[in-house]
């Protein structure tokens, strides 16, 4: 599954770490919705893995970030709240209309959602392989 | 058989038991994990068709109740959803991880699928009411082209085992599904059940093959400790150990019998001492070895004698090879350190073993031509004849000899021992004697030669031991018996000597074994080990004939002997010979301060006992004082 996953998203990645692959599918999310080779994360609350990864470029002030992964909104600067935002918590997504997606793991399966009137709303266009996780 | 018996006990385990065990324990094995997958499919199979069953009533109970379109009714109610959320949760049984319901949505061309109901308890995995759902693999989509049930064994996701689905229609329109995804505690529970049996397979495997390799070291280790035992160490050809174990497995119409002695080598010996000896011993078999073939067998015999195994029937060939032997030590004198000894061989050849009774009468018969060899001057070649090949001496006196022990005409003579100071009676020494079928007396020295080393002379020694116990048992007496020194190395006399001794202590302590030296002792360890085992059943040993044969002073401080006999040789006229007094002297004095008794043999006038006497010997034997005799002298 996550390798049928990680072919739909980057292309073929083979014995990749659970880490590594969220950590892929969380850049290859990034750099879509950025449109950038590299962009800037911001990682607010318990997203541990991607707190020290090294495989990604880290921001420590959410202004400067392309887009910023999190697992709670408390604490986050009012001003980051429009930036491009995706959480790790279906939860926490379904209650901010300000959280552009989620990338979590349910019922033993990963899981992406990008919210479509967001995506309208910010006139980002993706790729049509990505249209399936667009709700 | 015979190759069973060559290659032992130990390379028989090694070679087949073991192998067999060990693949055998891994075909087990391979079967189990067969069987154990076996399980598994026949509860997999099981579980998806119980599952399916019930899902399918479940279903159709649906519909039954909600009528058409229940998936739009389940979208519009909650209250809806609750009730058949917690209905369906009663087929959520432990083996079911996740149980679910999703409703189908066509998004342009995209098949999209969001959960209907969840009966997921677990928060972090229970998904909202119109929740988005990621299908990791096709079976959705193909549920709900095909309408018909599928399943997926799940390889790539850690915690689920299989997943089920099956699609609800609503108007021959696939309008929702049932998820089933199977945890792997059916499988673990199987495993964790049948664990047990895994881990011995694994450990009777481990074992086996740990054992394997046990084998194989110790089939090198024996081999090799066996072929040296096989080798004689001076010089390196076979031993008579070897012969032994030949002797199983030989066929012995292949070969023709030779038998090579070393002429005069016991002079060589004396005059150029036992290191010459040695060297000689080792480049006389050089030589041989070099005109053998590979398939003929080399074999030390005994001292300086030899025995070789012609591969051949060929009369012809045999003399030609015996001829080229006796030539190649005879032409070319043997250099050992600053000496050059020349050498001739005595050689007699038996080219028909096949027409002995056994083998050992084979080699009695080459043996019995080499002594026609040395009695006609030595240094040549006898070959027994094809006309007296059914009646050898050898034959002759094997079966002379066990006719006679059938018919009791083996009898012992009792010559007695006396204190010298008292004249009182010590002992009586036993002396065979075969009574032919005349009624005359035959000397053992007639018989006892051609009968060694063959059955009949086994049975000869049962019988007089068992003769001799009769004798103990029923008089107040002590016995002396012979034994050749070479009895102490046939494994079956000793044999038969400990089975008699043993559980009668009684019997043992009056019993003496006189050993008589004829040729030098090779193993000097193994002969201490077993008179050792002879002296530890209580029974007494002498050494027959000191002072005339191989014996010295050294075998004196180190076999054990209790009683030294003084040979006749060294006795006769004593009186007279002024020379002869002073080495009895010597003798005794050196036995008696090792705490050894002594014996003069052959006293046959007054003269010569009363020089014993002077002599302090302790015990006389001769006819001076008893002949031999078939009784006792007196009983007490």
């Amino acid at each position: 599954m996550r390798k049928f996953l990680f072919v739909l998203l980057i292309g073929p990645v083979l014995f990749a770490s659970d880490q590594n692959l969220a950590t892929k599918i969380y850049l290859s999310i990034a750099k879509e919705l950025s449109k950038k080779d590299q962009p800037l994360f911001y990682i607010h609350g318990e997203v541990e893995h991607l707190r020290n990864n090294q495989k990604i470029s880290l921001t420590h002030t959410c202004d400067q970030a392309d887009i910023i992964v999190l697992n709670t909104l408390n604490r986050l600067p009012k001003h980051c709240e429009k930036k491009l935002i995706f959480t790790n918590s279906y939860r926490v997504y379904l209650k901010n209309e300000n959280i552009l997606g989620a990338f979590f793991w349910q019922k033993g399966r990963p899981n992406i959602v990008f919210r479509g009137s967001s995506l309208k709303k910010m006139k980002i266009k993706l790729k049509p392989s990505f249209n399936k996780y667009i709700d | 058989m015979a190759l069973l018996s060559k290659i032992g006990r130990p390379a028989l385990i090694l070679l087949f038991f073991l192998p067999i065990m060990t693949f055998t324990s891994i075909y087990l094995y391979h079967k189990y994990t067969q069987t154990t997958e076996t399980i598994h499919n026949i509860t997999y199979e099981k579980l998806l068709e119980t599952k399916t069953t019930l899902l399918i009533n479940f279903i159709q109970n649906m519909q039954t109740e909600l009528g058409e379109k229940s998936s739009a009714k389940l979208s519009e109610s909650e209250e809806l959803r609750l009730q058949w959320e917690k209905r369906l949760s009663v087929l959520a049984t432990p083996e079911v991880k996740y149980l679910y319901m999703l409703k189908y949505q066509k998004d342009a061309d995209i098949i999209k699928l969001r959960y209907l109901l969840d009966t997921t308890i677990d928060e972090d995995n229970r998904a909202y009411y119109n929740q988005k759902f990621d299908p990791e693999s096709d079976i959705w989509k193909n549920a709900y082209m095909s309408k018909t049930k599928q399943v997926q064994q799940q390889q790539e996701l850690d915690t689920l085992w299989t997943t089920l689905v099956i699609p609800i229609l609503d108007d021959e329109k696939v309008i929702a599904a049932i998820g089933v995804d199977f945890s792997n505690s059916a499988r673990t529970h199987i495993d964790n059940v049948i664990l047990p049996l895994k881990t011995l397979y694994v450990y009777i495997i481990v074992f086996m093959i740990i054992m394997l390799i046990a084998a194989y070291i110790q089939f090198l280790l024996y081999y090799r400790t066996r072929k040296r035992s096989f080798v004689d160490t001076l010089t390196k050809i076979y031993n008579r150990q070897y012969l032994s174990e030949l002797l199983l497995t030989i066929n012995i119409h292949e070969y023709q019998i030779v038998m090579i002695d070393i002429d005069h080598f016991k002079k060589i010996n004396d005059l150029f001492g036992h290191d010459i000896g040695d060297i000689v011993l080792t480049a006389v078999c050089g030589r041989i070895s070099s005109i053998t073939r590979s398939h003929d067998i080399f074999i030390r015999y005994g001292g300086e004698e030899f025995l070789l195994f012609l591969h051949s029937k060929d009369i012809n060939q045999a003399n030609e090879i015996a001829e080229r032997i006796s030539q190649s030590v005879k032409n070319r004198p043997i250099s050992a350190l600053t000496h050059v000894i020349d050498l001739t061989l005595s050689i007699g050849i038996n080219p028909y073993p096949e027409y002995a009774k056994n083998i050992n009468e084979a080699i009695k018969i080459a043996d019995e031509q080499l002594f026609l060899a040395k009695s006609n001057g030595r240094d040549c070649i006898k070959v027994f004849n094809d006309k007296d090949k059914n009646q050898s001496h050898t034959t002759k006196y094997i079966n002379d000899v066990r006719v006679a022990l059938e018919d009791s005409r083996i009898r012992c003579m009792l010559q007695p021992i006396f204190e010298t100071q008292t004249k009182k009676l010590k002992k009586y020494e036993m002396l065979v004697r075969l009574i032919d079928v005349d009624g005359k007396i035959v000397p053992p020295c007639d018989f006892l030669p051609a009968i060694t080393h063959t059955k009949v002379y086994n049975e000869m020694t049962k019988y007089i031991l068992e003769s001799a116990k009769d004798i103990l048992v029923n008089h107040k007496v002590e016995l002396s018996v012979n034994l050749a020194l070479q009895d102490l190395f046939n494994k079956d006399i000793l044999e038969i000597i400990l089975k008699i001794l043993a559980d009668n202590e009684d019997f043992a302590k009056k019993l003496t074994f006189e050993i008589l030296e004829t040729e030098e002792i090779e193993d000097f360890t193994a002969l201490k080990k077993h008179i050792d085992a002879i002296k530890q059943t209580g029974a007494k040993i002498a050494l027959d004939d000191f002072g005339s044969g191989y014996a010295n002073f050294s075998y004196l401080l180190h076999l054990g002997i209790d009683l030294l006999k003084i040979d006749g040789s060294l006795i006769r006229d004593i009186d007279e010979n002024i020379n002869a007094q002073s080495i009895v002297q010597t003798i005794n004095t050196f036995a008696q301060k090792i705490g050894i008794e002594t014996v003069a043999e052959q006293v046959e006038t007054k003269e010569e006992f009363n020089t014993v006497l002077e002599l302090n010997i302790d015990y006389v034997q001769g006819y001076y004082l008893g002949k031999p005799s078939f009784e006792l002298l007196e009983e007490e």
